[in-house]
């Protein structure tokens, strides 16, 4: 008891800090949003792109639809995407006291993928769900009501294990098969449909950034914050359950209201990013290491800002990767964040040796 | 008012509302309106050479003043929701609304192609020179193409992602999709609302070789090209006929297999396929006619198997260009009845180096060559004169 007073102490002088830290990763976040601007297949020089983006005149027409129609969408794309991934599996690491945990890990992402996958059965054909999101925004809102019901479901069979089974270890692996179930079940479908559908579902498999047009980025956006919101609000009882159920209680956290918010907050987040973008592995378990050896506190209050602009950036980052800057070549985003991410998760973990101390 | 379909009731109630929004949209507009009028009565258009889809499904074009009104009715294989496009010259571009259509500018003098089909289809009107952007120029046959490829003439689009920046700088009049991509929809909607005209092609639906073929007359109506569109196509189905005549009462038909296993499965063109269709014309007796299917079906491969040894022919297999090749991929087919009688004909006789098969390019929009060629591979005597096009001999 009296090491945890100590320990909280000596976060309050951090303070300072940590509001610098926070600073300057939001400082990073708006670099890295100019350039994922700036590269791209066509060269656009720096000068024309303020023009743009002040709203000045330019004489290139080409180049104007390409910053607002296409640009600007994927940046915010990515800033989404990568925050809510990462607040996302921030949460299950927290909630499991699991360091490996996160939404790609626990299946809560091929719960999402098995919910798309559902949606486009009943539709008839794989087809039908692009054709849904084409007529208008309502269609976005199937795909994001199946994936994140998809994932929610994974997530509380994993809760209802949870309350058999304690120890966090054991609630991984089986979280782990109940991924694989969720595959399997989604390449049976596979099996029987034809190769273009294959085709057309491996295409979504591999992620992307660059679908969602502006008019329907709102839609994104809301369940974004929504989900971020209800994750802010839980940043006591996550501080309380990092430290064990019973001390949460004693702080006076209702334990289970907690897990139903967190679960529904986790899914929205994946879910709704999952429906968009397809599935974009590592980010979710990458993010909160790095934030958390950045800022050095288990204080949630601080990790969630932190880890949603950490997500955003290194998202943005992976994207100008993908992008492959002055080629006419794009790589798949969710193969580049795995080849980015793994290394730097790597390199976290030798250097802090002591993973395990923020979960126990 | 053409009547769309939409999958969800609920989507209906979207549809009213926006409906709404536009009646008083359209209440707001009526007096411009009669002034673009006024104006378009100084200058009338009229189109002298009309095409019209006889065997196609996936079409309709109609001819109004002033603009033709191009209606793509199958964008997507089962969903329904017609594509309207208005194909306005291109000084009236501008004056002339058509409500619920995509505005194109004719003639159109650029385009991306994103399948050698389209590359097939353009060069039937002579009209290669509009291809300024090609995805996939690898799998390109023509040489004339290829050469403007190496030369960067035609900008090569990667396979993938379709790259949008780069068709944004290009600004081509027409971006020339399949409807099979439809998985990239959404990029595409992204280009639709940056102002870049998308034509989803979806000749690939389409269950007959002619209804395939027909197709050219929907760049003949964006060139202004009708006539010779008609010439071309009325040429190909005039002879398609007369072949499928010549072998219409002959009853001794072989018995055929196609394709080639991938993994353990076996896809087989159903029985209501463009495939189907056209070994029937060519007189073959294909196993699985009798089946509804208009796509491919997945086949265990002993139940092919089985038929393969005692079929008469076999056709497509693969990439195959001799015997070993298909002993390569798997020993067991050396006991297939074709194997041991040499009765094993590939399409790939027209090979670009780089592995573009014009099989896939001309042969949309030359269904009586395919029809000939097949015809010589189980009626030899029929057509006695004819050399292979696109088929050669499995060795």
């Amino acid at each position: 008891m009296n090491e945890r007073s100590q320990k909280q102490i000596s976060s309050e002088k951090k303070i300072g800090i940590r509001s610098l830290y926070l600073g300057l990763l939001l400082g990073g976040l708006l670099v890295f949003f100019l350039l994922n601007l700036m590269l791209g297949s066509v060269d656009i020089p720096f000068k024309e792109i303020i023009t743009i983006l002040s709203g000045g005149k330019t004489n290139h027409f080409a180049w104007q639809k390409i910053i607002i129609n296409i640009r600007i969408p994927r940046a915010l794309t990515a800033i989404l995407a990568g925050s809510a991934l990462s607040v996302g599996g921030l949460q299950m690491q927290t909630f499991f006291r699991n360091p490996l945990a996160g939404p790609s890990v626990l299946g809560i992402t091929s719960g999402a993928s098995l919910g798309v996958a559902i949606v486009m059965l009943a539709a008839g054909t794989i087809t039908s769900i692009f054709a849904i999101q084409q007529l208008s925004a309502l269609g976005s809102w199937i795909i994001i009501g199946a994936a994140s019901l998809g994932s929610a479901a994974v997530l509380l069979l994993i809760l209802l294990i949870s309350l058999k089974v304690r120890d966090n270890v054991t609630l991984l692996i089986i979280g782990l098969m109940i991924g694989n179930i969720t595959i399997a079940m989604v390449s049976i479908w596979q099996y029987f449909s034809q190769p273009e559908q294959i085709r057309d579902y491996l295409i979504w498999t591999f992620g992307s950034l660059g679908g969602v047009p502006l008019n329907r980025l709102w839609i994104l956006a809301i369940v974004v914050l929504v989900g971020g919101i209800i994750a802010i609000g839980m940043s006591k009882s996550l501080n309380g359950l990092l430290l064990g159920e019973n001390y949460a209680r004693s702080m006076g956290i209702s334990v289970s209201s907690s897990r139903i918010w967190i679960i529904v907050s986790t899914s929205l987040l994946a879910g709704s990013v999952t429906a968009f973008c397809g599935p974009i592995g590592f980010v979710g378990i990458a993010v909160p290491h790095l934030t958390r050896s950045l800022l050095g506190t288990n204080d949630h209050r601080v990790l969630i800002p932190g880890t949603f602009l950490m997500g955003a950036i290194l998202m943005l980052a992976c994207d100008i990767v993908a992008q492959v800057p002055g080629s006419s070549t794009t790589l798949p985003i969710s193969a580049i964040t795995s080849l980015v991410g793994s290394p730097v998760v790597i390199w976290v973990i030798i250097k802090r040796k002591n993973l395990q101390a923020s979960f126990s | 008012m053409i009547s769309r379909r939409y999958f969800y009731p609920f989507l209906n109630l979207y549809t009213c509302f926006w409906t709404v929004i536009f009646s008083f949209g359209t209440v707001a507009c009526q007096s411009s309106s009669h002034e673009q009028q006024s104006h378009q009565t100084t200058k009338s258009i009229s189109f002298p050479e009309q095409v019209h889809a006889e065997y196609a499904k996936g079409f309709r074009i109609t001819y109004h003043k002033n603009y033709k009104l191009l209606e793509v009715l199958n964008p997507f294989q089962n969903q329904a929701d017609t594509l309207r496009y208005a194909l306005i010259p291109r000084d009236l571009i501008g004056n002339v609304n058509v409500r619920d259509a995509r505005p194109i500018p004719i003639p159109i003098q650029s385009m991306i192609a994103t399948s050698t089909t389209h590359v097939g289809v353009a060069e039937m009107l002579n009209a290669s020179d509009i291809i300024k952007g090609m995805v996939g120029a690898k799998y390109v046959y023509n040489s004339n193409i290829r050469q403007k490829l190496d030369q960067g003439e035609i900008a090569s689009f990667p396979m993938g992602a379709f790259n949008k920046e780069e068709a944004l700088n290009m600004q081509p009049d027409l971006l020339m999709i399949s409807g099979g991509q439809a998985s990239q929809f959404d990029n595409y909607k992204i280009l639709i609302d940056a102002g870049i005209n998308v034509l989803v092609n979806s000749e690939w639906l389409e269950t007959t070789p002619l209804g395939k073929a027909e197709w050219v007359k929907v760049l003949g109506a964006l060139l202004n090209r009708e006539k010779l569109a008609n010439q071309k196509f009325s040429a190909v189905a005039k002879r398609y006929k007369k072949l499928k005549s010549s072998v219409n009462d002959i009853q001794q038909k072989p018995l055929v297999i196609t394709n080639m296993p991938y993994k353990g499965a076996w896809f087989v063109p159903g029985g209501g396929s463009y495939n189907a269709t056209i070994l029937r014309d060519a007189g073959a007796d294909y196993p699985w006619s009798e089946s509804k299917d208009t796509g491919g079906m997945r086949k265990d491969f002993e139940v092919v198997y089985r038929i393969g040894l005692k079929a008469d022919v076999w056709i497509n297999p693969g990439d195959a260009k001799t015997k070993e090749d298909l002993l390569a991929k798997d020993s067991r087919f050396k006991d297939f009845k074709p194997f041991k009688t040499g009765e094993i004909y590939n399409n790939n006789r027209r090979m670009s180096p780089s592995g573009g098969n014009d099989f896939w390019e001309s042969g949309v929009v030359h269904p009586e060559r395919i029809l000939a060629d097949l015809i010589k591979i189980f009626h030899p005597d029929v057509i006695p004169d004819h050399q292979f096009y696109y088929y050669r001999k499995v060795k």
